[in-house]
């Protein structure tokens, strides 16, 4: 899943494809945080897909299992989204306030105009006195269209299960 | 503890004591959760020797697995020298069950085979047949679904009561051909364990409100007054719209296909009462059995009990193991984006199930009594409305007949 990076040599090319990956990440996590949820959409691509999973305990030397818990195109995060924003999505009615904290990134793989990058997030939700912490590792396919950066694949992987938390409602 | 005061199902009255006190909640351990038919898991989770899952019966961690013979093994997750879990992952494969604690080894039957310098130790004296893990003697399976009991307080299909008849219905649906996919979502809502077991018994009420915005995004049609409520006895129930939930709102499709056929089999060989009532809609067999049974697909829930205040939930889609691959896919996504941790249903129903909890913990306001009085001295006899030989009576369309049945039954097994 995670790749190393060892084969990215550190140049002036890979600085600056890192500061604009950087940047990317960065104004998603501030649109995500000042709830411009339709806004985020437009940084898909058409073909995009955006699959969260949560991973069971297995003993050592077992398969790796993950569980999905969402698995969505830009038409269905479309209607998430837009939910989201309506009087009658009680999850975030009132709002919660939300601090995106993205870390970790790394560029893995260029191959064209397809860069596979890792990060990790941690989403912290808070509303009526509980707070909510959101902890997963993403790994992102990003499409480079000339200055423009899309996100071809998203896999959002979240560290703890059982969930401790009532719900995944915002995105990651 | 006057318990008699709590309930008062006759008028329709239930404390929210229930909902939060710590006594009543260790007398639910003991009085429900261990002598009630619970759901363990299904066999389609264990399919080879040595296949395991763990999960609760009650607080207590419990490993379900597949012994030599092929048969299902519910055992306690401790082992008998020390009480350290023997299993600490959520599922798996294994000969043996080894305690990483002092080593102490059992196989697949539950016999411990195996002490670390026994000799030495217990200089050969001691008998290890005693010293087998904790069996959960009382198992059943029922047509896939694994149940187990530690002390029943009667055989598993006295226990289902009336609910027996519609749980076979839909079982013969699929020719008894059903399957867990895409594996078990587990989360844990801040809410007692039986706001959802009585939501999904009897509340259709709540859906055109809490989901609205489901309807405005089309995944539900609007729902109209055409909505029942079966009381099968014995604490469980099921209902919703006539004619099933979200027929209009499902492409033709292998699965849709398969459902519809099934339904019309069962309305030839049993009469027009299964076209109003197929499929089921929203079920709960007591005590924290769920499922929901729709068009777009058909899950199962157990709303695992964790202290007063928060309800550990496992969840799973079922499917027909009939179908293809993809097929099983395209219901799997459906069902995920409505149910589940991300499912726009569930985030809703979980935030107002914790804050129903919330309300529940102040002075005044756990000496609150909530209102389940709508249709109550309303019931009418299934087999009268439909003149047929079927089990369990009916109330009003969004009755809470289906909760004042849990609640009663939950009063008679905490009176012991």
């Amino acid at each position: 899943m995670v790749g190393t990076n060892e084969g990215i040599k550190m140049s002036a090319y890979y600085c600056t494809l890192y500061f604009k990956i950087l940047n990317f990440l960065y104004n998603e996590a501030k649109l995500l945080d000042s709830r411009q949820f339709l806004e985020w959409i437009s940084l898909f691509a058409d073909d995009a897909r955006y699959i969260i999973y949560a991973i069971p305990t297995v003993k050592k030397g077992q398969n790796d299992q993950r569980i999905i818990l969402s698995h969505d195109n830009k038409s269905t995060l479309m209607m998430k989204m837009r939910r989201l924003t309506e009087t009658y999505s009680w999850s975030e009615n009132p709002y919660s306030r939300t601090i995106r904290v993205v870390s970790n990134v790394m560029i893995n793989d260029v191959k064209n105009n397809l860069v596979n990058v890792s990060s990790n997030i941690l989403l912290i939700k808070n509303r009526n006195g509980i707070s909510d912490y959101i902890v997963a590792r993403r790994t992102d396919i990003l499409l480079f269209e000339g200055e423009n950066i899309k996100i071809k694949h998203r896999e959002v992987e979240l560290i703890e299960y059982p969930l401790p938390y009532k719900n995944v409602n915002l995105p990651l | 503890m006057e318990l008699e005061k709590l309930i008062d199902v006759e008028n329709g009255l239930i404390s929210r004591l229930i909902f939060v006190d710590e006594d009543i909640y260790k007398l639910e351990l003991e009085r429900i959760f261990s002598r009630c038919w619970l759901f363990i898991t299904h066999e389609s989770l264990l399919k080879n020797m040595g296949d395991y899952v763990t999960s609760y019966i009650g607080e207590d961690p419990i490993i379900a697995v597949k012994d030599n013979s092929g048969k299902i093994r519910v055992f306690l997750n401790a082992c008998r020298h020390r009480g350290m879990k023997l299993c600490r992952e959520d599922l798996g494969n294994t000969k043996f069950f080894t305690c990483p604690y002092h080593g102490w080894t059992y196989d697949l039957n539950g016999k411990l085979i195996g002490i670390p310098r026994g000799k030495l130790l217990y200089l050969d004296k001691i008998d290890t047949e005693k010293w087998n893990l904790i069996e959960v003697k009382n198992v059943v399976n029922y047509k896939g679904f694994i149940w187990a009991s530690w002390n029943p307080i009667k055989s598993f299909e006295d226990y289902l009561g009336g609910m027996k008849y519609y749980l076979d219905l839909f079982i013969e649906r699929h020719e008894g051909k059903l399957e867990i996919y895409g594996g078990i979502q587990k989360w844990i809502i801040p809410t007692n364990w039986k706001i959802p077991a009585e939501n999904f018994i009897g509340d259709s009420y709540h859906a055109p409100i809490t989901h609205e915005s489901a309807v405005k995004l089309g995944l539900r049609l609007p729902y109209t007054d055409a909505d029942f409520e079966l009381y099968t006895g014995n604490g469980h129930g099921f209902g919703g719209q006539k004619g099933g939930i979200g027929r209009n709102t499902v492409s033709e499709s292998e699965h849709v296909k398969l459902l519809v056929e099934g339904i019309e089999k069962l309305t030839k060989k049993y009469g027009e009462f299964v076209r109003d009532i197929m499929p089921m809609g929203h079920v709960t067999i007591f005590p924290n059995f769920s499922m929901l049974d729709l068009y777009p697909y058909t899950f199962i829930r157990v709303w695992h009990p964790r202290g007063p205040f928060n309800t550990e939930v496992h969840g799973a889609l079922i499917v027909d193991s009939r179908l293809s691959e993809t097929e099983k896919m395209n219901i799997f996504k459906r069902y995920i984006s409505e149910f589940g941790p991300n499912g726009i249903f569930d985030q809703d129903d979980a935030e107002i199930w914790s804050n129903c909890e919330d309300t529940a913990k102040g002075y005044i306001g756990r000496s609150m009594y909530l209102n389940y009085q709508a249709g109550l001295g309303i019931e009418i006899p299934a087999s009268t409305k439909y003149n047929a030989d079927i089990p369990g009576v009916f109330g009003s369309p969004f009755s809470d007949i289906n909760m004042r049945g849990f609640y009663k039954t939950w009063l008679e097994l905490m009176k012991g």
